[in-house]
């Protein structure tokens, strides 16, 4: 086995393990911790796939930007409603019934589709490639992301505006 | 101005009323927020015109993102009718329930916007922007009377089913990009020509149907619907069935229509179960009610799986009587949510059947307006609804599925039960308890005669229209 086979191994069972234990831990702080460990480990598959930039922004948004509000909102919320929160996994059985189904259905359909042996080569510098297309090819879309962000600021303030 | 803009030019004057209003919003009076009512309605009035005015005209923008042919214009005079027919009866209703705040306007504005570009977008990336940029303004405007534990019930529901939709939509949309290499429209469609059935494409249209399953709200993804209708404010409540739906339905017909050509006999089939499930399952459950909002909320899924019969039967008969039915569900549908929303009874919102009680003795020309919108969904001549069901059905006759028009039109007997127990409450009852109701500003009564002229014009010469909407599928079928 090849070093990189290895590492993807290494990196797809942690990042099962750790995915698993996010449904399934009793308590809510610990199942952040475990995304946090989850979201790392597919950063570390980017970098496998030789995409830098995007492990960098994979960890910078979500193991530090996103896990960093989920862990405000626990805390916030737990004086709110004064007692530790924990999970309940009541409709355990049902929802790993659909998963499962779901799981079947995916790879079924996957492992008959034919994909390429080989990975395209990766353009020689990523980063810029991404840079030029986002202002490019991409302008609408990323412009579109500005309104789409209007809106949800526009929200979050009204919600949290207190009442006259 | 700029050639390249022109297709992007409804887009651009709902977006820019919007910036505008918020702006506006910034400067006094602080308390009184109806002017912003009135300018967010001028913008999507000027919308409508423009849309009517580019009428036959062609064009992509953004190297294809965006294009301009009769059937986004055709959906953006839906959504703007939608729109305009809500701004119409909000300013009243808000006031009335504290509620007027200029975030109102704002949103409703935006997430037009989402909507119109959801019809013109011919990219899955642009698609996903504006049903993200429609849904977020609605998950917050359904939550808008901040004091109520149902409004903040349905924004929450709204939401997090919402976000769980998106995840399905977009893991389609990296699978379709994984098999055929781009998120285009027309790439795609090209991709799949050439080559056979590629499993990995097929899970990705499926995971694609289940985001707009939700968006549409047919059946199984249905839950979050009576819920969301019965708490939400009743004017964003017509706004999430009427002009939600159009634009669901807009992206839902360009992607599998013009894009998944190729595939057409797998969703066929598909679609035929969620038609029949869809119907069957609203129109049942709508029986049950008592809530006239939740009862509403359960025709609106039956609705949806009428107009499912006409993306099956297909071809420019099928695709075009959806189109038409659009029309005439938004102008019904409006207008009865517009008459619920007149009517209070206590400081409170006459929601029970029991509040409509003798109404046609204390509100004649309201209880007969309500009766001849719910004669529309039902399907009588000679209202509009009746001929829009009547191509539907047709379309599906014509195309082969006979056992389809059959159930539907089983249905739609069904449906007429619960719809006429509201008209038989309204006139054949004496009223109970307190006869109260404001008097319906002038901006509520233009609303609802708009609403009454559109189904009797659809009713009386539906052809016109239909001719329209055959022309405006043409593009997609090509």
């Amino acid at each position: 086995m090849s070093l990189e086979a290895a590492a993807f191994w290494g990196l797809a069972l942690v990042l099962l393990a750790s995915g698993l234990a996010v449904v399934l831990s009793k308590n809510l702080f610990h199942s952040v911790l475990y995304l946090a460990l989850a979201l790392v480990a597919t950063a570390g598959l980017f970098l496998l796939l030789q995409a830098e930039f995007l492990a960098a922004v994979q960890i910078l948004l979500y193991a530090g930007g996103v896990i960093t509000i989920v862990v405000f909102a626990i805390v916030v919320t737990e004086r709110l409603v004064g007692e530790r929160l924990v999970q309940t996994n009541r409709g355990i059985v049902n929802g790993g019934l659909v998963s499962l189904a779901v799981l079947i259905a995916i790879i079924i359909f996957v492992t008959r589709a034919t994909l390429p042996q080989t990975p395209p080569p990766p353009p020689a510098d990523l980063t810029q490639a991404i840079g030029r297309d986002l202002l490019t090819r991409f302008v609408l879309p990323f412009e579109l992301l500005a309104v789409l962000f209007l809106a949800a600021l526009l929200g979050a303030l009204f919600f949290a505006r207190k009442e006259e | 101005m700029d050639a390249a803009l022109i297709p992007l030019l409804p887009l651009l004057v709902v977006g820019g009323t919007a910036l505008l209003v918020i702006v506006l919003d910034l400067l006094p009076p602080r308390d009184r927020k109806g002017h912003l009512g009135v300018v967010a309605l001028a913008g999507v009035v000027m919308a409508l015109l423009v849309s009517l005015g580019l009428w036959g005209r062609e064009g992509r923008a953004f190297r294809g993102m965006v294009v301009l042919d009769n059937f986004a214009l055709f959906l953006d005079v839906v959504i703007c009718y939608a729109a305009a027919l809500v701004l119409l009866l909000s300013t009243d209703y808000l006031r009335r329930n504290d509620g007027e705040r200029g975030e109102y306007y704002i949103l409703v504005l935006l997430s037009t916007l989402g909507m119109v570009l959801m019809a013109a977008a011919a990219d899955l990336i642009v698609i996903f922007l504006a049903l993200e940029l429609m849904s977020l303004s609605l998950y917050v405007l359904a939550g808008f009377f901040r004091g109520r534990l149902a409004a903040a019930e349905a924004s929450m529901k709204y939401f997090l089913l919402g976000a769980f939709a998106t995840g399905f939509f977009i893991y389609g949309i990296a699978l379709i990009y994984g098999a055929t290499g781009s998120t285009a429209l027309d790439r795609i469609a090209a991709a799949t020509r050439a080559g056979t059935r590629d499993p990995l494409l097929l899970v990705g249209l499926g995971l694609l149907l289940v985001g707009f399953g939700f968006k549409i709200s047919s059946v199984p993804f249905h839950m979050w619907v009576p819920d969301v209708y019965e708490g939400a404010p009743t004017s964003v409540t017509a706004f999430i069935a009427t002009g939600s739906k159009a634009a669901g339905f807009a992206a839902l017909l360009r992607v599998l229509l013009s894009t998944f050509k190729v595939s057409q006999p797998d969703w066929t089939v598909l679609l035929w179960v969620v038609a029949v499930l869809t119907m069957t399952v609203g129109n049942v459950v709508a029986i049950a009610q008592s809530n006239l909002k939740r009862m509403l909320a359960y025709s609106s899924v039956a609705h949806v799986g009428y107009m499912l019969i006409g993306v099956v039967a297909g071809g420019a008969l099928g695709a075009g009587s959806v189109l038409f039915y659009l029309l005439v569900y938004t102008f019904t549908t409006a207008g009865a949510f517009g008459v619920i929303l007149l009517l209070e009874r206590g400081r409170r919102e006459a929601v029970d059947l029991d509040d409509y009680a003798g109404l046609a003795g204390r509100h004649p020309v309201l209880a007969l307006t309500l009766a001849l919108f719910l004669l529309s969904l039902i399907g009588m001549p000679p209202t509009a609804g009746f001929a829009g069901k009547f191509y539907l059905f047709g379309a599906a006759v014509r195309s082969g599925y006979i056992w389809l028009a059959v159930i539907a039109v089983l249905n739609s007997a069904v449906a007429a039960y619960y719809y006429l127990r509201v008209v038989v409450y309204m006139y054949m009852r004496d009223t109970e308890g307190l006869p109260t109701g404001p008097a319906p500003s002038f901006a509520g009564r233009l609303a609802l005669a708009i609403a009454l002229w559109g189904i009797f014009q659809l009713g009386l010469l539906p052809a016109p229209v239909l001719d329209l909407a055959q022309a405006a599928v043409a593009p997609l079928l090509r």
